[in-house]
């Protein structure tokens, strides 16, 4: 069967868009959306237009200043829009790049997999308004350790519905770092990133969400593993006034595994959702899910860690850390473990801890010296370097040592 | 250098300090003794700007009034706390606290940062000289530290900052002989005309290896006998109970 590119699109976006028009957006009463202030949310998407293409011009110094240099390949989507001119032409044997536009037929047979029902309201927009979905599709037994950087821009006060679809063949490996920005502020941003891990494959996602203080960002991350896949997954959130990301991993079949940490350090009054589930479908599969957050004047974090283990799986393993450093009275963490297990032979456990600064830690400090404010620093420092140092590529470790002051190593 | 008049401090309510006077001159090392209870861990906190005690009285260095200062204050004037339990700062690299505290304390007095580079060679003169292991710095201030390493570890800060005043808390607790021996070594080193030296402790034993000019014996909040090094066989002999009987009503 031959089918267009177009066709695909648009037989995926009517799907999604007759789906959202008898579902609508989720609302605060869904217990997936419970900690999300959604009304704000959806007053923010109906007051603001879509962005109409390339709205703003983008240089290539606005990408570096944003959004770093994170490895030889860098992909740059302005507004939901794929902007060669600030992308890179050459890429590295084994990895294959398209958009919306230029489909080749190797892909065509991939995108016809019936996508299904989309699990909510934004991924339904995103899917029905994306305009120019990114793809990229790393071929068998590839190794792609070097990152891939795939930066999108918001650039103003308009509605962007970014898509990213990453397909890693059987035995494959990538290394993506996804950065989220904004030139100017007040941008609603609507993403979605899809990595499809084929048998043996490994992804290494680095998501980092740095837009201003007043965007709005809606995030969903899914992952769909086959057997014996890895995924490691970080996601590092610190702008907007409003940010939820939803993180799923799907553990499809056996000895499929992954990571997920999230590091997330949201401004003064922000309110940030980190959601991850993990759905252990299959036996012998693990997951591990670590989360920090740093939580300052009147912001509000919530971490939900959602791990289902399915009937009839066994050797399953789930782990789940969240901790919370409140440096503020007004400040206020969340923290919701949910496992919901039907198995028998599984290892499960969850902690939580939620705390503010040490008040003798912060004197021992001060008392060589180190200014209150700087002292303070050095101890969110502190408590977020744990996750900070797992980072890599090295620029983007040290982009993010920055979030939390100046970082030493004397 | 450091002088101390009728200073009283409290916490919830109760009085530790309870009038205490104290001169302690430039270029003297003086040691504060007493029992459990004395307040001598409160003077040392006090003096450094610890918060939560209610505090009056007067306790100038140089001529500046300290309690009137932040603790972060204090010490760019030059007073330093070796503490008696330092604190454990996981993720906090002890070269970056050191450098960020010589740093602090040098921009404090206008002058210029120490580099990355130059703080490093200083640094492991240092600890050369104390008999440490360079892979101290590599490490996170004091986590995973036996006792005896991080009293090493405050005496390697106090070494580096170079204070006017050093009190030492009850620094020779918890160690062994070799440590203490470490210890006091790096102590004696620092001595120094510009320096003075108010050693807080519960045993004469480190008083053999760190000889003090005047050893003062702290009771119910404040100094109730005063004497020259010798006092610390009497202590030896009799115990606090002994000395503190014979003293003049």
């Amino acid at each position: 069967m031959t089918v267009a590119a177009d066709d695909v699109m648009t037989e995926e976006a009517v799907h999604a868009r007759t789906w959202l028009c008898e579902h609508g957006l989720p609302t605060g009463r869904e217990e997936d959306w419970r900690y999300t202030p959604v009304t704000e949310v959806r007053r923010h998407l109906d007051a603001l237009p879509e962005a109409p293409p390339r709205q703003r011009e983008v240089t290539r110094d606005d990408i570096d200043r944003l959004a770093g240099q994170h490895g030889p390949v860098r992909i740059v989507h302005v507004d939901g829009v794929h902007v060669p001119a600030l992308s890179t032409d050459a890429l590295p044997t084994g990895l294959w790049f398209g958009t919306t536009h230029n489909l080749s037929a190797r892909v065509r047979l991939q995108l016809t997999t019936p996508a299904g029902d989309p699990p909510d309201g934004f991924e339904a927009l995103n899917r029905s308004a994306s305009q120019d979905v990114l793809y990229l599709l790393v071929a068998d037994d590839a190794d792609l350790r070097e990152p891939v950087h795939v930066v999108h821009v918001s650039t103003g006060a308009s509605v962007s519905h970014p898509r990213l679809v990453v397909d890693v063949g059987v035995g494959g490996r990538i290394h993506l770092v996804e950065s989220h920005v904004s030139l100017d502020g007040g941008g609603f941003t609507n993403a979605s990133t899809t990595v499809r891990l084929s048998a043996r494959s490994h992804a290494d996602v680095h998501r980092v969400q740095e837009q201003a203080t007043d965007a709005v960002h809606v995030g969903r991350l899914e992952l769909h593993h086959d057997a014996g896949a890895h995924a490691s997954v970080t996601a590092l959130s610190r702008g907007g006034a409003i940010s939820r990301l939803t993180t799923v991993a799907l553990l499809r079949e056996p000895e499929a595994s992954c990571t997920v940490t999230a590091l997330l350090a949201p401004g003064i009054g922000a309110r940030h959702d980190d959601a991850v589930t993990v759905d252990h479908l299959a036996s012998r599969c693990t997951s591990d899910l670590t989360v920090r957050s740093v939580v300052p004047e009147r912001a509000r974090v919530t971490s939900s860690g959602h791990a289902i283990v399915r009937p009839d799986t066994v050797a399953t393993v789930a782990h789940q850390r969240t901790d919370s450093l409140v440096l503020h009275p007004t400040g206020q963490a969340d923290s919701r473990p949910w496992l919901e297990i039907f198995a028998d032979d599984v290892r499960a456990n969850h902690g939580s801890a939620t705390g503010r600064l040490d008040d003798d830690a912060l004197f021992y400090l001060r008392s060589r010296g180190i200014p209150r404010a700087e002292a303070r620093d050095v101890l969110v420092g502190a408590f977020a370097r744990t996750l900070v140092e797992r980072i890599d590529p090295p620029s983007l470790r040290d982009q993010i040592a920055g979030w939390f002051g100046p970082e030493g190593t004397a | 250098m450091l002088r101390i008049r009728d200073l009283h401090a409290s916490i919830d309510g109760k009085e530790i300090l309870t009038g205490l006077d104290l001169d302690l001159p430039a270029g003297e090392v003086h040691a504060v003794m007493g029992p459990n209870g004395a307040g001598k861990s409160t003077l040392s906190n006090v003096l450094a700007g610890r918060d939560g005690y209610e505090v009056r009285g007067t306790a100038t260095l140089d001529g500046t009034d300290l309690l009137a200062l932040e603790a972060e204050d204090r010490a760019t004037a030059g007073l330093f706390l070796a503490f008696q339990y330092p604190m454990e700062l996981p993720g906090v690299g002890n070269a970056y606290f050191l450098r960020t505290s010589l740093n602090a304390i040098r921009r404090a007095h206008g002058l210029d940062e120490v580099s990355a580079t130059d703080f490093l060679s200083v640094a492991r003169e240092h600890l050369t000289a104390l008999d440490m292991d360079p892979a101290f710095l590599s490490r996170s201030v004091n986590e995973g530290f036996s006792g005896g390493e991080k009293k090493r570890n405050e005496i390697l800060q106090m070494s580096m900052l170079q204070p006017r005043l050093a009190i030492l808390d009850e620094t020779d607790s918890g160690l062994d002989i070799d440590a203490l021996r470490i210890v006091a070594r790096g102590i004696e080193r620092l001595r120094g005309p510009d320096r003075s030296m108010l050693v807080i402790t519960h045993y004469p034993r480190l008083l053999e290896l760190v000889r003090p000019d005047r050893i003062h014996v702290l009771d119910g909040g404040r100094i109730v006998r005063s004497g020259g090094p010798e006092l610390a066989n009497e202590l030896e002999a009799d115990g606090y109970v002994g000395v503190t009987d014979r003293i003049p009503a």
